[in-house]
């Protein structure tokens, strides 16, 4: 007893009385301000009513509902257009596009998209959309289903754009546009409708297209909907040379052209690298996309492999399935969150009964007696490479064989650039161009789409198709200018009460037993409430409401900061109500300058300066005597 | 009672001059050296912790509690709506006015005091206990369970700790043979805390206890009851709570001197000085205590005081009255040495069978 509170008592007043007489030691924490990361937690919320647009994403983050917000019901033009717009290649203004449906005018909304692009229809279909990767609402929950919207857009539609847009009177010149593909048909619309120049398309193939129809399978997108859009090109005044090949870009200015415009695409399967390769019964799976499309017999067996994770090694797989092929299995050597393919693409394929083989690698072919002995290797997953996935590497020891009848090879595609070309290449096989203008070396010949990118989007390609329309017609002495306007001036609409809130309607396709063995279109476009009412989920980012009531329920906030994350606008800050206080370096005994590390001694500010404005008085940290 | 007082004790001479002058003495004295107090419980307490304290008010921060001063009168004066208003505002004032009253009494010096009752010690005992009334006003009126409980708690502690208080306190009376603060000094040509270690020990842990401070200061615990009693009380109000609890650890510390350090008695300075040096030595020691020892659980508090220090406190007096009855005239060093054995042998017998609050805390 007196051992534990006796000696305690004790050894406590004598350590209490040793540290009497030691030198007391004052930390100041230094007033600098520092560089606050958005994720800091403080104590202090604050808003900015100068950078909120009353997009409610706040509020609907809020996991304790204590932000209310109230907006008026008009809505202004902002000053910076809304993400999709920004993150489109071609900048669609699909924000405006969307308040065009919600107004149920179709026809408006088609116009503001036609003012961009030549290819609506098939980007409804089978756009890549970036702009929903950069779509706020994802935010919240799930960004706006921007592609569907577009599909619904152009599906019911009476054309009216048509009436409002002119062509324009005759340049005299002549641009010659190598392939048929987006990039190409982009290009040639433009310099033929907007700038007047005579164009001309040499396509290799008997369709014009490209990959829009000699890749993507029919299922995905119907030839219709590609043809109708390209028959509107025709009808803007460019001739289509199916069937002509062209070895050699020269020649065309020879033949009196003053521009040409390269774009070929990449349609060189790229070859697996293994032993036994060069058998028959390995396809590419460009080469078998394209002999599906083009009607060809394809003779495939009962078991095909496709090698490749991508969404051609989907269409592949699906397309073979399509064709009658019992059992379809990809082959891809890494799992499935490395899998570039689309997610929906990856669900779709494993819906419809495609077998997919993760961590698996093929290592050589061998034939039997009509059979296919494809020797595989599992592999696991090491150490990150450039592009941030992890490298597969091969186990030892853990090879295995497959027995099929056929294989295709889906692993990537580049150029196919005839010799003649004579351009300076880079990695893959890419054209090398000036990445602005997208001329090339030589005089006069400008290239773009997959035959720069390698292989990419469609709306890439549309894009790089509009960035050649521009500089070719500057080379040719004319102004550039490929924009036209084809909506009316956009009257806003009321707002009440904030976006919808909800997750997106549903997208229906196809029963099941009807995707097997025909190529009609999988998925179903939306009916006009289901567009309606997704149209109602967008935040519109390109509008200013003013908010007239912005209110913080202090006793709820937990200060977890999920607002502040959320906010796209940086309208919310979260910080901290340091009292004022004065750092004088001379009075210091410990300097938390001489304490850092010296990459880490500079003194930084302390808030974003947008910010600093807005925070409490009390938070501005004070006078430094350096 | 000008009869009470022999004429040649009064210092300037004319009664009401006296009464007056000491009045206005006392008062100032005390103010003052209560603002000095808290500045120097923050400095101490800042250096025990290895830090440096106020610093910035005036040459060291001396002008802190004056800053303290003008914040607290500025403050909002809050009265609780459901309180008992009258009683509310009556309790600083019924704590407070005790703790001037026992000023009344202490010697400076010789002859200089306000009053020299030849019952000083017992009217010092009984006016202390009277700032509790105020505290327990308070912590009713304040209509709040925190306020509440820490006034029982205040009222609990008093109970226990006046009955071992007043019996060390006999002992010195014993050795002394008088009531009277004077004599009590004067008898002192040994320091009483030599000749009654124990009752020293007793003393200072009971005052320690009645004036709740650390580690007693469960009537203020802030982690459990916030603030205890005052814990409604804003602006002046709560101030002058403040100013009782600094003034009565002065009188506290101005009772040891006088009762066991000898009072103004020393050699070399003015009595005066010396009176005040021993003062801020107590003091010290008291803040030394709060810097080191941790606040007790109520139980532990209860349990200390009836099975540790009323025992010692009982054990102690027979002794005392033992010898003042049957040795008067042992000498002094043999006392002393007694003493101190007679202290530590109890101590560490009576921890053996005593235990604070059960097993759970025996580590
Ligand atoms: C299977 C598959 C699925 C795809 N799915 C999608 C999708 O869902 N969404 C999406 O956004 N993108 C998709 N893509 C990518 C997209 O189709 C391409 O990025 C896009 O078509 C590239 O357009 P382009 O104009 O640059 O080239 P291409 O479309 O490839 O067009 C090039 C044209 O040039 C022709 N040509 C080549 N050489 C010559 C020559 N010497 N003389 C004359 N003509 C020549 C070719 O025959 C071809 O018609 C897919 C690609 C594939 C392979
Ligand atoms: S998320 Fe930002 S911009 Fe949107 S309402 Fe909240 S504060 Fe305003
Ligand atoms: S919420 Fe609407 S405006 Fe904002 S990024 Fe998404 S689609 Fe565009």
């Amino acid at each position: 007893m007196f051992k534990h509170y006796g000696n305690g008592i004790v050894k406590g007043m004598a350590l209490t009385l040793k540290h009497l007489f030691r030198q007391p030691i004052t930390t100041q924490y230094p007033e600098e301000r520092l560089t606050v990361s958005r994720r800091i937690r403080g104590n202090v919320l604050a808003w900015s009513q100068d950078n909120c647009i009353g997009c409610y994403t706040c509020a609907r983050n809020c996991p304790h509902g204590c932000i209310e917000i109230e907006t008026s019901e008009k809505g202004e033009k902002g000053l910076i257009p809304a993400p999709c717009t920004q993150d489109c290649p071609s900048h669609v203004d699909a924000a405006r596009y969307i308040r065009c449906l919600a107004q149920g005018k179709p026809d408006e909304a088609l116009a503001v998209i036609r003012e961009k692009i030549p290819f609506p229809s098939v980007c409804g279909y089978i756009c890549a959309h970036p702009c929903e990767s950069s779509c706020n609402r994802g935010l919240i929950d799930e960004p706006i289903a921007i592609r569907m919207l577009k599909r619904f857009a152009v599906d019911n539609n009476t054309g009216i754009w048509k009436q409002r847009s002119k062509t324009a009177p005759a340049s005299g010149k002549q641009v010659a546009i190598i392939g048929a593909g987006p990039a190409g048909l982009t290009a040639a619309y433009y310099l033929a409708k907007l700038c007047g120049h005579a164009v001309t398309v040499f396509e290799a193939l008997p369709q014009p297209g490209g990959m829009m129809r000699f890749g993507i399978p029919e299922y995905r997108l119907p030839d219709k909907i590609l043809s109708d859009n390209i028959s509107e090109i025709e009808n803007a005044g460019v001739k289509i040379k199916t069937d002509t090949r062209i070895d050699r870009p020269e020649s065309l200015l020879e033949e009196g052209f003053s521009a040409v415009f390269i774009a070929i695409g990449a349609h060189q399967a790229i070859e697996l690298g293994i032993e036994g390769e060069d058998n028959p019964k390995i396809l590419g799976s460009i080469d078998f996309l394209r002999e599906v499309k083009l009607g060809k017999k394809v003779g495939l067996g009962n078991r095909v492999a496709v090698i490749g994770g991508g969404n051609s090694a989907m269409d592949s797989a699906r397309t073979a399935l399509r064709l009658g092929v019992k059992e379809v299995t990809i082959i891809y050597r890494r799992t499935r969150a490395e899998m570039p393919a689309s997610p929906e693409e990856i669900e779709d394929s494993l819906d419809e009964g495609i077998k997919i083989l993760f961590l698996a690698a093929p290592t050589r072919v061998t034939s039997h007696n009509n059979e296919l002995k494809l020797e595989c290797v599992r592999m696991k997953l090491g150490k990150e490479d450039a592009s941030g996935r992890r490298r597969p590497e091969p186990i030892e020891g853990s090879e295995f064989v497959v027995e099929l009848d056929n294989i295709i090879s889906a692993i990537s595609q580049r150029p196919r650039l005839p010799d003649p070309f004579g351009l300076a290449t880079g990695r893959g096989n890419t054209i090398q161009v000036d990445p602005d203008t997208l001329a090339t070396a030589k005089e006069g010949i400008f290239a773009g789409g997959d035959a720069v990118l390698g292989p990419a989007t469609v709306i890439l390609a549309i894009a790089a198709g509009r960035q050649a329309a521009i500089s070719i017609d500057k080379y040719l002495g004319g102004s550039g200018i490929i924009d036209e306007t084809l909506a009316l001036p956009e009257e806003i609409i009321d707002r009440e009460g904030g976006p919808r809130e909800g997750w997106r309607p549903e997208t229906s396709a196809i029963p099941h037993q009807q995707r097997l063995n025909s190529f009609n279109g999988v998925e179903l476009g939306w009916d006009k409430d289901s567009a309606l009412s997704e149209t109602e989920r967008c935040l519109r980012c390109d509008l200013v409401y003013g908010v007239e009531k912005y209110q913080l329920n202090g006793g709820a906030c937990i200060y977890c900061g999920l607002c502040v994350e959320a906010c796209p606008f940086d309208a919310l800050f979260m910080g901290y109500s340091y009292e004022r206080a004065t750092y004088r370096l001379s009075e210091q005994i410990l300097s938390k300058e001489e304490l850092l590390t010296p990459d880490r001694r500079k003194p930084s500010g302390y808030a974003r300066p947008e910010v600093e404005k807005t925070l409490p008085k009390q938070t501005l940290l004070i006078d430094r005597d350096l | 009672m000008p009869e009470l007082i022999p004429q040649e004790a009064l210092w300037p001479g004319n009664f009401w001059l006296h009464l007056l002058v000491f009045t206005v003495i006392i008062i100032t004295f005390i103010l003052l050296t209560v603002m000095f107090f808290i500045w120097f419980e923050r400095r101490l307490l800042g250096r025990i912790q290895v830090r440096l304290g106020p610093n910035r008010a005036g040459p060291f921060g001396l002008l802190q509690p004056l800053a303290d001063v003008i914040k607290v009168l500025t403050k909002e004066d809050i009265v609780p709506a459901r309180g008992d208003k009258p009683v509310f505002w009556l309790a600083p004032i019924v704590a407070f006015v005790p703790v001037l009253m026992m000023f009344a009494v202490i010697p400076f010096q010789d002859g200089a005091l306000l009053v020299d009752l030849n019952i000083g010690i017992l009217y010092i005992v009984a006016v202390s206990s009277m700032a509790s009334i105020g505290i327990f006003m308070a912590g009713w009126s304040s209509n709040n369970k925190y306020s509440l409980i820490g006034a029982m708690r205040d009222v609990a502690q008093l109970v226990s700790y006046e009955i071992p208080l007043a019996l060390s306190i006999l002992g010195v009376v014993l050795i002394a043979g008088s009531l009277s603060l004077t004599e009590i000094v004067e008898a002192q040509t040994v320091p009483f805390i030599l000749l009654q270690p124990l009752g020293f020990l007793i003393f200072f842990i009971g005052s320690l206890a009645e004036m709740n401070r650390t580690p007693f200061d469960l009537v203020e615990a802030d982690s459990e009851i916030v603030a205890g009693y005052n814990i409604e009380y804003s602006g002046m109000k709560w101030a002058t709570f403040f100013l009782m609890e600094y003034a009565e650890a002065l009188t506290i510390s101005a009772i040891i001197t006088t009762l066991f350090l000898g009072g103004w008695r020393g050699p070399l300075l003015p009595p005066f000085l010396w009176f005040i040096i021993k003062v801020v030595t107590v003091f010290s020691v008291i803040v030394w205590v709060r810097a080191t020892i941790p606040r007790l659980r109520i139980d532990q508090v209860m349990a200390f005081t009836w099975k540790f220090l009323l025992p010692l406190a009982l054990i102690n007096l027979l002794i005392t009255s033992l010898q003042v009855v049957f040795w008067p005239e042992a000498p002094v060093w043999l006392i002393v040495f007694a003493g101190l054995f007679i202290m530590i042998a109890l101590i560490l017998i009576w921890s053996k069978f005593f235990k604070l609050g059960g097993d759970r805390i025996d580590v």
